[in-house]
C-alpha cells in the first residue's frame, strides 16, 4: 500500500470489460463508485419522502433542507422563470457534493469519481449546453446581443465584444477544471502527508512518537477537505444558476 | 538541458503561481471581513457572495498548483 507516487490514487482500474461497437465502455471503478453515490443519495431522498408528514422528522426535515437550500439558490440568482430549472439545479449539487464526500472515506480503497476531467466536464457540458439550448429557445437570435456590452461607445465596444465572448465559451471548462483541481489537489496533499507519517514514525528506536505530528495535520487537512467538498458541491451548483440567468434573463 | 531537469524546474516555477492564489483569498476574506464589521445585520447576504469569490480565486490558484502536480509526477 506505501507507494511513493501520490498520483497513483487516481488510476483508474477496469473492474468488468464491455465494449459496443468498438468503444470501450467497460464498468471501471470510477463507474462503480459513482452507483454507489447513486444508490446512496437515493436512498437517502426515498427515506425522507417515504410517509412525509406535516411536522417533519428528522430524515425528512434533512431532505427538505437540501432541497431548499437548491431552490434558494435558483430564486436568489434566476427569480421566478427560473423555478423549472430547480431540479437540475438541486441534482447537480447533491450528486456533485456526494462524489466529493465518497472519496473522503479511508480504507474502503475509495475513488474520488469528480478528480477526474472527464467527470467535471461532463457535468459542465450539461450546464453549458442547457445555457445555450435555453437562451437561444427562448430569445432566438436576440440572444447574441447578451456579448454587446451597453452604453459604451462603438470603438470600445467592439474592442470589448470578442473578450466577452471568449469569457463566455471558457465558461465550461472553468467550471470543469475547477472541481477537479480542488479535488485532485486536496487528495495529493492527504496522500503525501500519510506517506510523511510513515515515514517519520517508522524510526527504530523511538518508533510511532514523531509520526504523530504529521498526523495532526493529516487530520487538519481532512477537515479541510470536507468543508472543501461541500463549499465546491456549492459553487458549481451557485454557478450553473448564475449561467443559467445570464440566458434566461439577459443581464 | 535534461529534459528531466527542465520538468521539475517548471515544476518548481508553476508552484510560485499557486501560492500567488493566497493573496487573492486573503484580499477575498478582508474585504469580508471589512463588510461584515461596518454592517453586521447584512452579513448573511454578503456570505454567499465570499464563498462564490473564494471559489473562482481557489480555481486560478489550483490551476497553477495541478500544472505543477503534472509536471513534478506524471509529465
Amino acid at each position: 500500500m506505501a507507494s511513493n507516487n501520490p498520483m497513483e490514487q487516481f488510476t483508474i482500474v477496469t473492474l468488468h470489460p464491455l465494449s459496443a461497437a468498438g468503444y470501450n465502455i467497460s464498468f471501471t471503478n470510477s463507474a462503480l463508485w459513482m452507483v454507489v453515490a447513486l444508490v446512496i443519495v437515493a436512498a437517502f431522498l426515498f427515506a425522507g419522502t417515504f410517509r412525509p408528514k406535516l411536522i417533519p422528522g428528522r430524515m425528512q426535515a434533512a431532505v427538505e433542507a437540501c432541497y431548499d437550500f437548491s431552490r434558494a439558490i435558483v430564486e436568489e440568482n434566476i427569480g421566478p422563470n427560473g423555478r423549472r430549472f430547480t431540479p437540475l439545479i438541486f441534482t447537480i449539487f447533491i450528486f456533485v457534493l456526494a462524489l466529493n464526500l465518497l472519496g473522503l472515506i479511508p480504507w474502503v480503497g475509495s475513488f474520488v469519481p469528480t478528480s477526474h476531467v472527464a467527470v467535471t466536464f461532463a457535468l459542465a457540458i450539461i450546464v453549458f449546453g442547457t445555457v445555450l439550448l435555453v437562451g437561444f429557445i427562448k430569445h432566438g437570435l436576440h440572444f447574441l446581443t447578451f456579448f454587446w456590452p451597453k452604453g459604451m461607445n462603438i470603438g470600445l465596444a467592439l474592442f470589448i465584444m470578442p473578450i466577452e465572448v471568449i469569457s463566455f465559451f471558457v465558461r465550461p471548462f472553468t467550471l470543469a477544471i475547477r472541481l477537479f483541481a480542488n479535488m485532485t489537489a486536496g487528495h495529493v496533499l492527504l496522500k503525501v502527508f500519510g506517506t510523511f507519517v510513515v515515514a517519520l514514525g517508522s524510526f527504530t528506536a523511538v518508533p510511532y512518537v514523531f509520526g504523530l505530528a504529521p498526523l495532526a495535520v493529516n487530520i487538519a487537512l481532512a477537515a479541510l477537505e470536507l468543508l472543501i467538498a461541500l463549499i465546491q458541491a456549492y459553487v458549481f451548483a451557485l454557478l450553473s444558476a448564475i449561467y443559467l440567468n445570464d440566458a434566461i434573463n439577459l443581464h | 538541458m535534461d529534459p528531466a531537469a527542465a520538468r521539475f524546474i517548471g515544476a518548481g516555477l508553476a508552484a510560485i503561481g499557486a501560492g500567488l492564489a493566497g493573496i487573492g483569498v486573503g484580499y477575498v476574506f478582508g474585504s469580508h471581513l471589512l463588510g461584515a464589521f461596518r454592517n453586521p445585520e447584512a452579513e448573511p447576504r454578503i456570505s454567499g457572495r465570499m464563498f462564490l469569490g473564494f471559489a473562482v480565486v481557489e480555481a486560478l490558484g489550483l490551476i497553477a498548483a495541478v500544472v505543477s502536480l503534472y509536471l513534478a509526477f506524471a509529465g
